[in-house]
């Protein structure tokens, strides 16, 4: 998969490797079991810190999205990744509130922020071939 | 022959390639590179580059037969073998020297000329990075495991050398002119006898240190074709370190030849024609690969090109080329970097490890010079 950063955002590098990476499960580009670049081939190519990527990789492991063994290196998770249980609903409940809220501010309704969730995940889902 | 001394001849067989090719520098580089400038695909066919790439393809081969002519005029056969290598040498350094000015002013030029365009403000403003994660998973490289042979054969030589050690002469010659003259011969020992087998060991390391460098350098994601370009990346990082691992075999063979010359008993005739065409067949094979893969892989035509691959939108990064040609990121944990400017792999100037390993490169083929 294509793994982008952008340096000028405010969101710290190690949080949009991160994301990427999960985008790119969700997205289905990268595959349960598939390796993942060294932490020093992927800083070199990011030009980037080796402890950004390190962190990066310390919190996809955390967050049960890949597994880091001392022979294959980084893979993706090769078993199921962690269920949805109601820790992790309350919690992306938690995250979206200021999303949900920045909406309402500026007028949306309930509908229209609707419409953007369907669309963000539309976006996310396999590329047909 | 009266006007031409034979390291003449030979030498212009060299330059006249070499010319050529920094004369087609422009042509060679990647597509989205001007004289060290990152443009948009497409741009480097308008005509202002264009006219900057014709003027300095004229330059560097005007200067270049300058060049030549200076050499008959200046390096008379009758001169001392220690006169002529001034000479070549003020000449070689005059003509670097002046092509880099030529390159400078196009650079610049083209550096300021880039903010007046249209779509400046679009790519400049760009700050992203994008990688291909499964990069590294593609065999960029041939195994280190080619450089065994390398090693056997120097340590046959010195086995051999070793085993028959009462069989060189009590005079060991160290140095040969352009004609196959000895110019300089030391007295024998374990340690002059073995010299071109420690330098063949300097020389392996090099070719290691570089075929590292084509493993490990940065990936270079082309905005317009990012799938496209990483293909043709790979077969040129494969098609180079086949090419040195060859070139390093022909150099260890030509230096265990000259280690066992005096036991061969071949004329220097013989000996001459050997180096030159190891020589020649690496300087033709390095050629012959810059002209048709282009630098980065870019003068490659992809063999299944994905259409519709979507364009990404890539940082240039010019801010840390200075003057086009030095990578200067103190922030990038990179050790090797693919040049801008011409063919292969250049360094991050802004990484006190690759600073190490220029000096200790530079240790390993000038100690033996001085010294030996």
């Amino acid at each position: 998969m294509l793994l982008s950063i952008d340096l000028q955002s405010e969101t710290p590098i190690y949080t949009q490797i991160a994301e990427s990476i999960i985008e790119g499960i969700a997205r289905g580009e990268l595959a349960k079991g598939e390796g993942l670049p060294s932490v020093r081939a992927l800083a070199v190519d990011l030009g980037v810190n080796l402890h950004t990527v390190n962190k990066a990789y310390q919190l996809l492991k955390q967050e049960g999205y890949v597994q880091i063994n001392r022979k294959q290196g980084v893979v993706i998770e090769p078993n199921a990744f962690p269920k949805a249980d109601e820790l992790f609903k309350r919690r992306q409940a938690e995250r979206m509130k200021p999303i949900i809220a920045e909406a309402i501010c500026r007028g949306m309704t309930q509908e229209q922020i609707r419409e953007l969730f369907y669309e963000v995940h539309e976006s996310l889902q396999p590329r047909q071939q | 022959m009266g006007l031409m001394t034979g390291a003449n001849l030979v030498l212009i067989g060299i330059f006249i390639p070499v010319i050529l090719l920094m004369a087609f520098t422009p042509y060679l580089t990647r597509r989205t590179e001007a004289f060290g400038v990152t443009v948009p695909d497409g741009v480097k066919q308008q005509s202002y580059i264009a006219r900057h790439i014709k003027r300095y393809m004229l330059l560097c081969l005007g200067l270049g037969i300058i060049l030549i002519a200076a050499m008959f005029i200046l390096i008379k056969p009758e001169g001392s073998e220690q006169d002529h290598s001034i000479w070549y040498s003020v000449i070689i350094v005059s003509y670097l020297v002046l092509t880099f000015l030529v390159y400078i002013v196009s650079h610049l030029q083209i550096k300021a000329w880039k903010q007046q365009q249209p779509w400046y403000e679009e790519t400049s403003s760009s700050q992203k990075i994008v990688v291909q994660t499964g990069f590294h998973k593609e065999k960029t490289t041939i195994s280190l495991v080619w450089y065994v042979p390398h090693i056997i054969v120097v340590a046959l030589a010195m086995g051999y050398s070793i085993i028959h050690y009462d069989k060189f002469p009590e005079l060991l010659p160290m140095q040969y002119d352009f004609n196959g003259e000895v110019t300089r011969a030391v007295e024998k020992s374990i340690g002059s006898v073995l010299t071109l087998s420690w330098l063949s060991i300097a020389m392996i390391i090099v070719f290691i240190i570089s075929h590292l460098s084509i493993a490990r350098s940065k990936q270079v994601i082309e905005s317009q074709d990012p799938h496209g370009s990483l293909q043709r990346n790979v077969i040129f990082r494969y098609s180079w370190s086949v090419f040195l691992a060859i070139a390093g075999f022909l150099v260890v063979i030509l230096m265990v030849l000259g280690q066992l010359s005096p036991l061969l008993e071949w004329s220097s005739n013989t000996f001459m024609v050997i180096v030159f065409t190891i020589v020649g067949i690496i300087l033709l094979g390095s050629i012959l690969l810059s002209v048709k893969l282009g630098q980065g892989g870019s003068r490659l035509k992809n063999s299944d090109t994905k259409q519709g691959d979507a364009a990404v939108e890539v940082a240039d990064l010019d801010q840390h080329w200075k003057l086009g040609i030095f990578y200067v990121n103190r922030n990038d944990p990179a050790i090797f970097v693919e040049k801008r400017f011409g063919v292969g792999w250049s360094i991050n100037y802004g990484n006190p490890i690759a600073w190490l390993i220029t000096i200790g490169i530079l240790a390993i083929v000038l100690i033996p010079a001085i010294f030996l």
